[in-house]
């Protein structure tokens, strides 16, 4: 037996939880969103289950249950939440104001898992928290960055490999690292200490 | 071209769950990684010359999503890696212990080790995939193969 014939052998064991299919995907995809994973209290970790990433102008609601304050797109907002939550996952799908005067729907569920495996459904309050850092890009190609109530245009400063921004928001300094390829974000980080020496990244004012 | 994300999905979750277990040794994270990287691809508008192209590309994003995962404050509380082994249908010890011994080596060791024997992926397709020269690709892989003999003894046969 060959080493690749046994290295396959040997991980082939590894396999992935069944990926939820996405939903939603008929929905009109206006601006792409890149989410990073929710931020919950120490001790608790979440699985994000993201029904439809895409921002969809607001159809008849109806059966909305509640509003939670949070920010959205740099502003502070009342949502109105419709909840569609099941016992273990909290689902709900939030309606803000947009900014050409219509609503915009966005749906967003997950489950919080205490560190002895407890799992619970997560709260309308605690998804929104999702909500108040995004990486939003315009159908006009504009890459905006919105962390609490700071919005930024930072199309200019991103280019293929690694970018590098800071900026200073909800009392603190926080550190994106972003990595791009062909133009399109692959991925990005935002972190509370740098990974790298402060210098290297790009203050944004 | 584009292909139909479930079909995706079916084809290639295991490939990208490995990879990206490779990197965040944790398999709560290893699957968020997937999940996270078929969304972008599904909320994508990026065309691709083949499917080939497509696998290529969704790997590169899960290394380099599990990576800040693996940078991230915030990370799955998860079993330790050694419980998790421990439910693993290893059909020999032997199994296990190159597992093991694959787990040991440093990060940047693993994944392009992973990329050499289980994706088989030639040196040239892991530098571009890593955005790394050949020549360091080598000398990754070279370095990694060396760790393993030494771990695994005469069971890590010289050849590549």
């Amino acid at each position: 037996m060959t080493n690749k014939e046994w290295y396959r052998r040997a991980f082939s064991t590894l396999h992935a939880s069944e990926p939820i299919l996405l939903e939603g995907t008929n929905m009109e995809k206006t601006n792409r969103h890149f989410k990073m994973r929710p931020a919950l209290a120490a001790g608790l970790a979440a699985a994000l289950i993201v029904g439809c990433m895409g921002a969809a102008y607001a159809a008849d609601l109806g059966g909305i249950q509640e509003t939670v304050r949070m920010w959205f797109g740099g502003q502070s907002v009342e949502a109105q939440v419709e909840d569609h939550s099941t016992q273990d996952v909290g689902a709900y799908t939030f309606t803000v104001p947009g900014p050409d005067g219509q609503s915009v729907t966005r749906s967003v569920g997950g489950t919080a898992i205490a560190p002895d495996g407890a799992r619970r459904p997560m709260s309308a309050q605690e998804l929104a928290e999702d909500f108040a850092t995004e990486v939003v890009e315009t159908e006009d190609g504009a890459v905006w960055l919105y962390d609490h109530d700071k919005s930024y245009d930072i199309t200019g400063h991103l280019a293929d490999g690694q970018t590098r921004l800071t900026l200073e928001a909800d009392g603190h300094t926080v550190y994106y690292d972003f990595d791009l390829e062909d133009g399109e974000i692959l991925s990005y980080t935002r972190l509370l200490d740098s990974v790298d020496a402060p210098e290297a990244y790009l203050p944004l004012a | 071209m584009r292909m139909a994300t479930e079909t995706l999905m079916e084809r290639y979750k295991d490939n990208l769950f490995a990879v990206a277990f490779h990197v965040c040794k944790n398999a709560a994270d290893a699957d968020d990684v997937v999940q996270e990287t078929f969304i972008q691809y599904h909320t994508g508008t990026k065309e691709f010359e083949s499917e080939e192209h497509i696998k290529a590309w969704l790997i590169r994003a899960a290394i380099h999503r599990a990576v800040n995962v693996t940078r991230s404050w915030w990370r799955r509380q998860s079993v330790p890696l050694e419980e998790y082994v421990q439910t693993l249908p290893f059909t020999s010890d032997r199994d296990q212990a190159l597992f093991q011994a694959v787990m040991d080596l440093p990060e940047k060791y693993r994944v392009v080790i992973h990329l050499f024997y289980y994706e088989d992926y030639p040196v040239r397709e892991i530098a571009g995939i890593l955005r790394l020269s050949e020549g360091n690709v080598k000398v990754r892989l070279t370095r990694a193969r060396k760790l393993l003999k030494d771990k695994l003894k005469e069971d890590w046969s010289d050849d590549e």
